[in-house]
């Protein structure tokens, strides 16, 4: 999770000012093998960070990925929530302000500067259908992403790999939940290896010895099927999701949901 | 022609079928296609090339053994020549490599149970998939293929000619005979750090944060809700 570590440290200088006594301190997290030093208040600038050299355009929200650009100074794309409160009793008027800002560290000779830029809408192109009501419907794709397509799943998920609201998304129930589940298979099937929870310091996370994929329920939920029954009846094992059995074939084979 | 030949004329030869069925070819049909009757120095190469018995290398690095397996017992069996017939001992060699590396659709790892009965009272063992995968990491392909090959006499002769290894290392001998390398099964999807920081940016946002949005909840509502933007 970035937000709350980034505000931690250096920024929450920055927007000192704008918070009132309201100010819900986030909870207590180390930081990640990795992640930007930001509020821990490392200032090594020029540091290779992010997992092994990996990168994310500009503009993709909830990313902990960070760019080495030349060297002595990276700029990592944040998208976090103010909190501006005015209790009243026990009803709180709450406003959220959504920025993109970019957090540029410079380092000359001994000094580092941290400057934390807002970003005013960064282009992004039109969506061919720019009537449509969620973004899936607008850019088209609305039965033809699967678990595989992880350029866009990544967009609706957090840095820890949980999903993003859909109050936020913009994404109507149905896309929501088919979004949901191919999120979770993505994660069953090792394809987003580094949007993991955060741990504990010191805990090494075991690498899963196997490899899947379409995988429906949870690895620690399935049982084994010790009777699988005769041939005409015999106890399936699914495969895949049925909330995607709508998706565009581009075969004449059915897909099977129970092998 | 030599394909087309053996069938048709066994057609025309042979007697009428009848309500008994021979074990062996019945009188008047033709043998199993042998090889050449007449081999010719300028057709020896095609002749070798038609018959020999070649060595297929098959990557099972994430793929499923199912679909591993049925290319496989395509090959053993020689069923993907045109010069096939099942009594002509016509299969080929197949190396199977990174059978460790296995991967099941759904949650067959845990569901899918292998059984064995030793022959003795309560010799009745039952084992996951998983179980016996981290026992021996070849098994489970060996048996999956084992079960598709036709269940006959020939099948053990088809499995010595099957080659199985956990991992990438393969004996020198056997490594000197590979002729080809067959194409895997299934397309392995990318994983979100092999994409190229190009293909990254090419990809539009699909959606942005709308800029401001006001908000009424209760107080409760905020200390529970872990605020997990901030």
């Amino acid at each position: 999770m970035a937000a709350p570590s980034l505000l931690r440290g250096g920024l929450r200088r920055l927007f000192a000012g704008l918070v009132g006594n309201g100010w819900a301190s986030p909870p207590a997290r180390a930081l990640r093998e990795g992640e930007s030093g930001r509020g821990g208040g490392s200032l090594g600038a020029g540091q290779p960070r992010g997992f092994g050299g990996t990168a994310t355009a500009p503009g993709l929200p909830c990313t902990m990925l960070g760019e080495v650009v030349g060297g002595g100074s990276w700029v990592q794309n944040v998208f976090f929530l103010l909190l501006q409160k005015k209790l009243a009793f026990l009803r709180v008027n709450l406003i959220f302000h959504f920025f993109f800002i970019a957090v540029v560290e410079v380092t000359e000779g001994n000094t580092t500067t941290i400057e934390g830029r807002i970003i005013e809408d960064a282009e992004v192109p039109t969506p061919p259908n720019p009537s449509g009501q969620c973004p899936i419907c607008r850019w088209n794709l609305k039965h033809k992403y699967n678990y595989v397509d992880v350029l866009l799943l990544s967009q609706f998920i957090r840095s820890d790999g949980g999903m993003l609201p859909r109050k936020i998304t913009g994404l109507c129930l149905e896309e929501h939940k088919k979004i949901a589940v191919c999120v979770q298979m993505a994660h069953r099937a090792g394809l987003l290896p580094n949007h993991r929870p955060l741990l504990p310091e010191g805990h090494i996370p075991k690498k899963p010895k196997l490899n899947r994929y379409l995988t429906r329920w949870s690895v620690k939920s399935a049982k084994p099927i010790w009777k699988r029954g005769p041939k005409w009846c015999k106890i399936p094992m699914p495969v895949g999701h049925p909330i995607l059995k709508d998706n565009v074939k581009y075969t004449h084979k059915p897909i099977y949901l129970n092998h | 022609m030599a394909v087309a030949a053996p069938t048709a004329r066994a057609a025309a030869l042979a007697p009428p079928l009848t309500a008994r069925r021979f074990r062996f070819p019945l009188p008047g049909a033709l043998p199993p296609p042998a090889r050449a009757a007449m081999a010719s120095f300028t057709k020896a190469a095609q002749q070798w090339a038609t018959f020999a018995r070649a060595w297929y290398l098959l990557d099972a690095k994430m793929q499923p053994p199912g679909k591993i397996a049925a290319v496989t017992a395509v090959r053993l069996e020689g069923r993907h020549k045109p010069i096939y017939h099942a009594l002509s001992d016509c299969g080929d060699h197949v190396v199977i490599i990174n059978t460790r590396h296995i991967a099941f659709s759904g949650n067959k790892w845990e569901q899918k149970v292998y059984s064995s009965h030793t022959g003795y009272p309560g010799g009745f063992k039952q084992v996951t998939a998983t179980q016996l995968h981290m026992k021996d990491p070849t098994a489970i392909v060996k048996l999956t293929i084992y079960r598709m090959l036709p269940k006959n006499l020939q099948r053990r002769t088809l499995m010595q000619r099957l080659h199985l290894f956990p991992d990438d290392v393969i004996p020198e001998d056997i490594q000197k005979n590979l002729v080809e390398e067959l194409p895997q099964p299934r397309a392995v999807p990318k994983r979100l750090d092999e994409y190229t920081p190009e293909e990254i940016a090419a990809f539009p946002m699909v959606w942005t944060p709308r800029k401001y949005f006001t908000v009424k909840t209760t107080f409760h509502l905020i200390l529970k809700k872990n605020i997990e933007y901030c």
